[in-house]
């Protein structure tokens, strides 16, 4: 069985076993909504005041928000173990996984899946969706391309930035949930287009996590406005791929990591 | 007393040991905090009427709710939570003292001691670099300080609340999820009451859920004059009481029917 097919596999499993407390799954996606739901009510009551954001518009920031809301929930699905490899490393169960014939990332992604993302998942399309309907963007071939383009970058970056956190509590042993800023805090600030921040957020979210370059300027290109920090129309479109080599880092570190792990268990 | 003393020291104690994760936690919440208070100013630097609250209020009612962050009741305490689940909370009613006065003297020790780790250094940090201003007036520092009191009382009855409907285990353990939304959005946490439309603002100051962030950070900014206090710190206390009430109705519904699982 190649490792595409255990990693469904294993989901499916997952999922199963969730769907055996159905009311629990059923409050559990409600909740997520519900917080999703308020979150981006916040920004339409912020609107509603004050108009505009600098200068970007309600439906502007919507689809900024969708794109990066759809991006993390998938994100953050996928990487549930990982978040979930502090507690691993500390009482040695992560042996077991070492023991195992299979790659150890396929192993970790599979060993906890969250399907109640999906109450975020929808939130976030239907807020894009609005967004872009609102604005009457044509649909166009390479404007699909340009958004499967941002949405599979960002799912990239925040999946590598996950491994990341995990690899550091091979060292730390406990999950270093300063992380968490680059993680939740990441995509909580790309809600927002990056523009409005002082300039070392901006900084740090180019140079350092090339987040801006996943969920900001592609999605100028995307609006077909001007960018305020004045990058070219070519530089947006491309800036995507600026997840590759990060994720590429992200990897090699988590090897770096694995060859240094010592068992705590007993 | 001397119990809910002696419960508040080993809780202290147990935080001292975490010192690498609070420096962990208050980092990230630094970092929110700076994030959500560039958001504002971006707002603010648009707005065509006077806002309701001042940028500087703004600022510090941000600063408040980051460093009294752990203190909100976002779960029930953490030691209670597998007990349903693992059938050891026949051990709990084994004890000769009462199930409430117990978990909430737990859950009051929680909310008392999780901030004071990171909060301290916070308050120094955002005081010094980050706008935290001081309380508008002497009086509204004091009101401030009392409030304090009532948000810690009226977190603990939230948090045994939540503790208590996990003795229904499943539904319990879905209706905790929920408990995100209504204290981070009907607080005021997630957009401070003032500048919700009036119908909301409305609403949520009927909730009991207002008393642990709009009432204490609105006190201490100045937004709710030392005059105009009285009736939101009555409405604070009058929800303790009845969240009091209405937790010990619960535990001793939920140990009438409830079924002890494992073994």
């Amino acid at each position: 069985m190649n490792t595409i097919q255990l990693y469904f596999k294993f989901v499916a499993i997952c999922i199963r076993g969730q769907m055996q407390y159905r009311l629990s799954f059923f409050f559990q996606s409600l909740g997520h909504f519900l917080t999703t739901v308020s979150e981006f009510f916040v920004v339409w009551i912020l609107f509603d005041r004050f108009h505009q954001i600098g200068t970007w518009q309600f439906a502007e920031v919507a689809v900024f928000y969708g794109l990066v809301g759809i991006s993390f929930s998938i994100a953050d699905s996928i990487s549930t173990g990982f978040e979930r490899f502090g507690p691993m490393v500390r009482d040695g169960s992560f042996d077991r996984f070492l023991l195992r014939p299979r790659g150890l990332v396929l192993q970790i992604a599979g060993s906890d899946f969250a399907p109640k993302r999906i109450g975020r998942f929808l939130q976030a399309l239907v807020v894009f969706c609005w967004g872009f309907i609102q604005l009457e963007i044509d649909v166009t071939i390479w404007r699909s391309g340009l958004v499967a383009m941002i949405i599979l970058s960002n799912v990239v970056l925040f999946t590598s930035l996950f491994l990341v956190q995990a690899t550091i509590s091979i060292w730390t042993i406990e999950s270093l949930e300063a992380m968490n800023s680059l993680t939740y805090g990441g995509s909580q600030a790309a809600t927002y287009p990056m523009a409005i921040y002082s300039d070392w957020i901006k900084k740090f979210f180019t140079y350092i996590v090339p987040l801006t370059c996943c969920s900001y300027f592609p999605v100028v290109a995307l609006l077909g406005r001007l960018d305020p920090l004045g990058t070219s129309f070519f530089f947006q479109v491309v800036s995507p791929l600026f997840a590759i080599p990060f994720a590429l880092a992200a990897g090699l570190f988590w090897r770096i990591g694995v060859r240094h792990y010592t068992s705590t268990g007993s | 007393m001397r119990p809910f003393l002696s419960v508040l020291g080993a809780r202290f104690r147990m935080q001292l040991q975490y010192r690498a994760a609070a420096l962990a936690g208050l980092t990230t919440q630094v970092f929110f905090g700076l994030i959500i208070i560039m958001i504002y100013r971006a707002y603010y630097a648009n707005a065509t009427e006077t806002p309701p609250i001042a940028i500087e209020q703004l600022v510090s009612f941000v600063w408040l709710s980051q460093i009294l962050y752990a203190m909100m009741p976002w779960t029930g305490a953490p030691e209670l939570n597998a007990l349903a689940r693992s059938g050891d909370i026949c051990f709990e009613m084994l004890r000769p003292v009462g199930i409430y006065w117990r978990w909430f003297a737990r859950c009051l020790a929680w909310k008392v001691s999780a901030p004071l780790m990171r909060g301290i250094p916070m308050i120094i940090l955002a005081g010094l670099f980050f706008g935290l201003g001081s309380p508008a007036s002497i009086f509204s520092g004091f009101l401030f300080a009392f409030s304090l009191i009532g948000v810690a009382l009226l977190a603990a009855s939230i948090s045994v609340i939540w503790s208590a409907v996990l003795l229904w285990s499943v539904v319990g353990e879905g209706l905790r999820h929920l408990s995100w939304f209504l204290v981070g959005f009907f607080s005021g946490l997630m957009l401070p009451l003032p500048l919700m439309p009036d119908w909301l603002r409305t609403f949520c100051e009927y909730l009991p859920f207002r008393g642990l962030v709009d009432t204490p950070y609105r006190i201490y900014i100045g937004s709710i004059a030392p005059g105009e206090s009285l009736g939101p710190l009555a409405s604070q206390f009058a929800w303790i009481i009845i969240l009091i009430f209405l937790g010990r109705a619960l535990i001793r519904l939920g140990e009438n029917r409830l079924t002890v699982q494992g073994g």
